[in-house]
């Protein structure tokens, strides 16, 4: 073994199709679903590794990996192009043994056993791909091994009617988890996994190995790791986080996070220089806003040209709002243009999309007599709105109209 | 054609610093911001990288470490290369005794950078400055030099300026053929003229070679020592640039260059998909806009 050891890799996972995104992850994995007016889904847990000082970095991949692929490129914008470590795709591959696709997550990993082997780790932080939260993960390392645990499970204390949707742990005061119940139907705890896990490799390694030679295992984390490790008697320990986390899973949930970035009294600082989230730059000029612009309660990224109206939006790179034409309570992603009087409203926008001249996207709530049919419009990457179209509330449009 | 990986590009960090005096207090001409983004030697360079040179070297003299900050690896810019990239060329000599190792001119600038323009894989030098805000295709320039035998190539703009400005510039008189017949240097006038915008393109060979003759006569100006007193001697041909170009020849013209982005066909001249402005990236988080941001537009 000829690599420089690392105390702590992460494996990041990535390959998850985030299928309640519809049109947004037709054609990316949604780690890579821009959020924030610059960002990607994927830039939180990498900027939170680089920033924890951790610098070998797995991205696992699957599901349409090409523009995740594109992204992460040689790691450079999170400063992981390094000589020892740094960030490698790992997409599932052929072995002398046959050939399969990773079958769950805990399969993921142990199919990479021997890329964490090579760096020969004391431990391996296990990130789900998929949340927007800044972490220091060197804090929870350093948590792990003051309580000598086998593994260490960050958890937040969600609302008790919202804990069936999550992985939900019992622990003792000490922190000391005595119970996992994956989305269970009448919860014993609020403590919920935040799908970032810190385990002792050897430990990991050991579950890893004896999961897979399971033939009825399903190979998941929750599903399997966490209960065998529990059972067999190994120190798993709670880690509370309780700042800024939002799963960003479903439109409602992403459309919120986005929200949650102009949202002053919301705890994601992005502007602190001490914790940068990078991201990949997309050379562009300064954003212009035009002498008949307004621009209130927004977040405007490099590129974009605003001669129009917008409040309470989040504006990607490069977009175009033309004179006369309204962004409200909306997320627009790269290289949109919004033609002339055009009126977006709750909606998300894809990328490369051109909305016509008068067309109309979305519509506020209390527009809408029955509150079940309001919800948030999607428009899909690359669509073309055809002048006046109308686009009701909750559509979802993944073809030109 | 030219093949663009034969040139070696020359960026001159410090030249007309005295032009914008209060802006060169603490750095380099070519680091001074610009266009709420940028640095000046931004344009430069992602010209260079744009029209294909990939060899750069950046001749500096004082005030560079911001400079350095921003350039860095040159990664930015697609120039952290294997073979090639950027080179930052600190003030490095003993053969001006005098001076320090400073340079007084750009032939001495030369002089104390020639080990390391002999050594580029190049047939051209292109030579350019740090004033000049533009998005220009340098490979035009080459070509143009290759296809007219040109000893000299001097770009050049038309425009009308004031005595003001005249007073800083390098003025050319082309004939008809665009061979440079005379030149002015910093006279004082007024009216429309083909004003040199300090980029220029020889053969390394042709270089290396007035470099080394006018050392040995301890000359240093290159607009005076040889465009103007060995205009009769080289060919000298103008290459006439056509499109939006902002010359940084004082604070007023500074100040003026910033203000013509907020007009759409300069920012369509400099900014495009094809051929961006690359700059260092700060990663900082995109702009917010505040309750009532728009509320007051005083300038509108």
């Amino acid at each position: 073994m000829n690599h420089v050891k690392k105390e702590c890799v992460a494996m990041l996972l990535a390959g998850g199709q985030g299928s309640r995104l519809y049109a947004l992850t037709q054609n990316m994995a949604k780690p890579a679903v821009p959020y924030g007016g610059k960002y990607r889904i994927i830039d939180f847990p990498l900027s939170n590794c680089v920033n924890s000082g951790i610098d070998t970095v797995g991205v696992l991949t699957q599901y349409q990996p090409l523009v995740l692929n594109e992204y992460i490129g040689n790691g450079h914008p999170w400063g992981l192009d390094r000589v020892h470590g740094g960030v490698h795709v790992l997409p599932p591959y052929e072995t002398a043994s046959g050939k399969s696709w990773y079958t769950g997550t805990a399969n993921a990993i142990y199919q990479n056993i021997s890329f964490i082997d090579r760096y020969n780790p004391d431990y391996v932080a296990v990130l789900s791909g998929d949340h927007i939260y800044k972490m220091d993960y060197n804090a929870m390392l350093d948590f792990h091994k003051k309580k000598n645990a086998d593994a260490t499970i960050a958890v937040l204390e969600v609302p008790w009617e919202e804990a069936s949707r999550f992985g939900i742990m019992t622990a003792d005061e000490e922190g000391t988890i005595t119970e996992f119940a994956e989305k269970p139907a009448e919860p014993k705890s609020n403590l919920a996994s935040m799908g970032v896990y810190i385990f002792t490799w050897a430990t990991l390694k050991r579950h890893l190995i004896a999961n897979e030679m399971d033939q009825g295992a399903t190979k998941d984390f929750g599903k399997n790791i966490i209960p065998a490790m529990l059972d067999e008697g190994s120190k798993l320990v709670a880690y509370h986080f309780d700042a800024y986390w939002k799963d960003v899973g479903t439109i409602d949930s992403l459309w919120e996070a986005n929200m949650d970035c102009l949202d002053p009294n919301v705890p994601l600082d992005l502007y602190d220089p001490q914790w940068k989230i990078y991201s990949r730059n997309p050379v562009m000029p300064p954003h212009y806003a035009g002498p008949n612009s307004k621009i209130e309660n927004s977040m405007i990224s490099e590129g974009c040209v605003i001669d129009g109206e917008t409040d309470f939006s989040v504006l990607f790179n490069g977009v175009t709002i033309e004179e006369g034409a309204t962004v409200r309570y909306s997320i627009v992603m790269p290289n949109t243009v919004i033609k002339k009087g055009a009126v977006i409203e709750y909606s998300i926008v894809g990328e490369d999309c051109v909305v016509g001249e008068g067309a109309h996207i979305g519509e506020k709530p209390e527009n809408v007599a029955n509150r079940d049919e309001w919800g948030v419009a999607v428009i899909g990457p690359g669509v073309n709105v055809s002048d006046k179209a109308v686009v009701e509330p909750k559509a979802m449009i993944s073809q030109d109209i | 054609m030219a093949n663009m990986s034969n040139v070696l590009g020359l960026i001159f960090a410090n030249m007309h610093e005295l032009t914008v005096t209060d802006l060169t207090k603490n750095r380099a001409m070519a680091s001074i911001p610009f266009g709420a983004r940028y640095r000046l030697i931004d344009f430069p360079l992602s010209n260079m990288v744009n029209s294909g040179v990939n060899n750069v070297g950046v001749v500096t003299k004082s005030n560079y470490q911001s400079l350095l900050d921003h350039i860095g690896s040159g990664d930015e810019w697609d120039l952290s290369r294997k073979t090639g990239g950027l080179h930052f060329l600190p003030p490095y000599s003993n053969n001006f005794g005098s001076t320090g190792g400073l340079y007084r001119g750009r032939l001495e600038a030369l002089a104390g950078v020639i080990g390391f323009i002999k050594n580029a894989h190049a047939d051209y030098v292109l030579l350019t400055d740090c004033d000049c805000v533009a998005n220009i295709d340098y490979k035009k320039v080459v070509d143009y030099h290759e296809a007219q035998g040109a000893d000299i190539t001097v770009v050049y703009g038309k425009t009308l300026l004031t005595p003001e400005q005249t007073k800083t510039r390098t003025i050319l008189k082309v004939n008809e053929a665009d061979e440079v017949v005379d030149v002015l240097i910093r006279p004082e006038m007024a009216g429309e003229f083909n004003a040199s915008m300090n980029i220029f393109v020889m053969s390394k060979e042709f270089l290396v070679k007035i470099v080394n003759e006018s050392a040995s006569r301890n000359l240093y100006s290159f607009e005076i020592n040889v465009l103007q007193h060995r205009l009769d001697e080289f060919k000298v041909v103008g290459y006439c640039f056509d499109g939006y170009y902002s010359q940084i020849d004082g604070i007023q013209a500074y100040y003026q260059a910033n203000m013509d982005l907020m007009n759409k066909d300069v920012r369509k001249a400099l900014f495009n998909f094809t051929d961006p402005i690359y700059t260092k990236v700060r990663d900082e988080a995109p702009a917010k806009y505040g309750l009532e941001a728009s509320k007051e537009q005083p300038y509108c």
